[in-house]
């Protein structure tokens, strides 16, 4: 994986000498790149080899590699974010990034799911953020790099076509399982509540979760016929209680296990010689928060810290990645 | 191995649930979760037809997929 943490003067040079980067980073340094083939998303959080990283000051880059044979741009609004999977490559893979809260966010995690050619080619990305400490005056945005374009309520996503002796997966690492709890579902779909129905008892969800002290490190978990998708907790404001991703109200959540090492749960799921097949990787901000990735290893994955995980569909307390193999 | 057809009916055994396999591809656990919840939601014939299919197409998109090939004959082996 070409991953880098880099001055804006030495991304515009790789800009410049044509190669396709994924950026993510400060919006004011995204602002100063030159045009060319890179999308970008805004987070000063990233994991670099050396450590979990914070900076406002250097970018993190991605350089796809030199035997993707073709690469298109598209922006994405809710109008036309449907035809994501159609308009990929039929053998290629497609990076999404789109801004937490916006529009295309709320729309692609409610609605994915019934999207043409749904899960058929790789999709994979994140949800662009902001600094923590600069919630109540900053926005996440997105851009592309081909227009310039600075978005705060569409996606970009690069289309990237491949050799037909490569082949590219989207895999993920979920370190949380559902908990001995209450099964709890929610009156209708969103990325908050008020209510929440335990065990077919209709409560207020923020008194329900005080009054059993869970703790909101600990994600709502949903067993998919075998899957197991997280849904993060945002915050609790108001007694409304936020979400990461929507809760969907034909679903049944249950509490997630605590986990008692993040950092050695996760060295369990990675699977061996991996990190070296690995074109793109993220992880969510909460694993960074909570594991104190700060500083600390990131088992040979690198990427942006993200306030969301796209793979296929929007994903929790994840960490994503996409591996491109040889095929005969 | 060669498609079966999207008529065959170990597509809709999966989308029912009547029958479940452990797939290795996130893809296909992806989309079978998907179109699982889908038939749950409105459990009638029309949607049972339109998910199997769903799978089908899947299969055929990724026929030289080597990991979705393995998946594949989970299902039909």
């Amino acid at each position: 994986m070409k991953t880098q943490i880099r001055s804006v003067g030495q991304v515009s040079a790789l800009i410049k000498a044509g190669k396709t980067l994924l950026i993510a980073g400060d919006e004011k340094l995204i602002k100063l790149l030159p045009k060319g083939d890179w999308i970008a998303g805004t987070i000063p959080y990233f994991m670099d080899y050396k450590g979990g990283t914070f900076s406002e000051s250097e970018l993190f880059i991605t350089e796809l590699p030199r035997f993707i044979t073709a690469t298109k741009h598209q922006v994405y609004n809710n109008e036309n974010i449907h035809r994501v999977y159609g308009d990929a490559f039929n053998h290629g893979f497609s990076i999404i990034i789109m801004p937490s809260g916006s529009d295309i966010h709320s729309a692609f995690a409610l609605n994915c799911g019934k999207y043409h050619g749904f899960a058929n080619k790789p999709l994979v990305g994140w949800v662009s953020g902001i600094n923590l400490d600069k919630a109540e005056y900053t926005t996440p945005k997105v851009f592309d790099g081909k227009t310039g374009d600075e978005l705060t309520d569409e996606a970009v996503v690069i289309h990237a076509s491949l050799p037909t002796n490569k082949i590219a997966y989207v895999d993920i690492i979920n370190i949380f399982e559902q908990g001995d709890t209450d099964e709890l579902t929610f009156p209708v779909d969103g990325f908050l509540t008020k209510d929440v129905i335990v065990n077919g008892k209709r409560k207020k969800f923020a008194k329900y979760l005080e009054s059993n002290k869970i703790s909101l490190k600990q994600p709502l978990v949903t067993d998919s016929f075998g899957t197991i998708f997280n849904t993060s907790f945002q915050k609790i404001e108001n007694n409304k209680v936020y979400f990461y991703a929507p809760v969907f109200s034909n679903t049944v959540y249950k509490i997630a296990k605590p986990i008692k090492d993040y950092v050695f749960e996760f060295f369990k799921q990675i699977p061996i010689g991996v990190s070296r097949k690995v074109v793109f990787s993220c992880n969510c901000i909460l694993n960074y928060l909570y594991a104190e990735l700060e500083g600390r290893p990131t088992f040979g994955f690198a990427g942006p810290v993200t306030f969301g995980e796209i793979g296929y569909r929007l994903l929790n307390q994840t960490m994503v990645y996409l591996t491109i193999e040889d095929i005969d | 191995m060669t498609l079966p057809d999207e008529n065959n009916p170990a597509w809709a055994r999966l989308v029912t649930g009547k029958v479940s396999r452990d797939f290795e591809l996130f893809a296909i656990k992806v989309l079978i979760s998907e179109l699982k919840q889908t038939f749950l939601t409105q459990p009638t014939e029309a949607t049972l037809r339109t998910c199997s299919r769903k799978l089908y197409s899947f299969f055929k998109n990724n026929k030289n997929n080597p990991r979705a090939i393995a998946d594949l004959m989970k299902i039909f082996n």
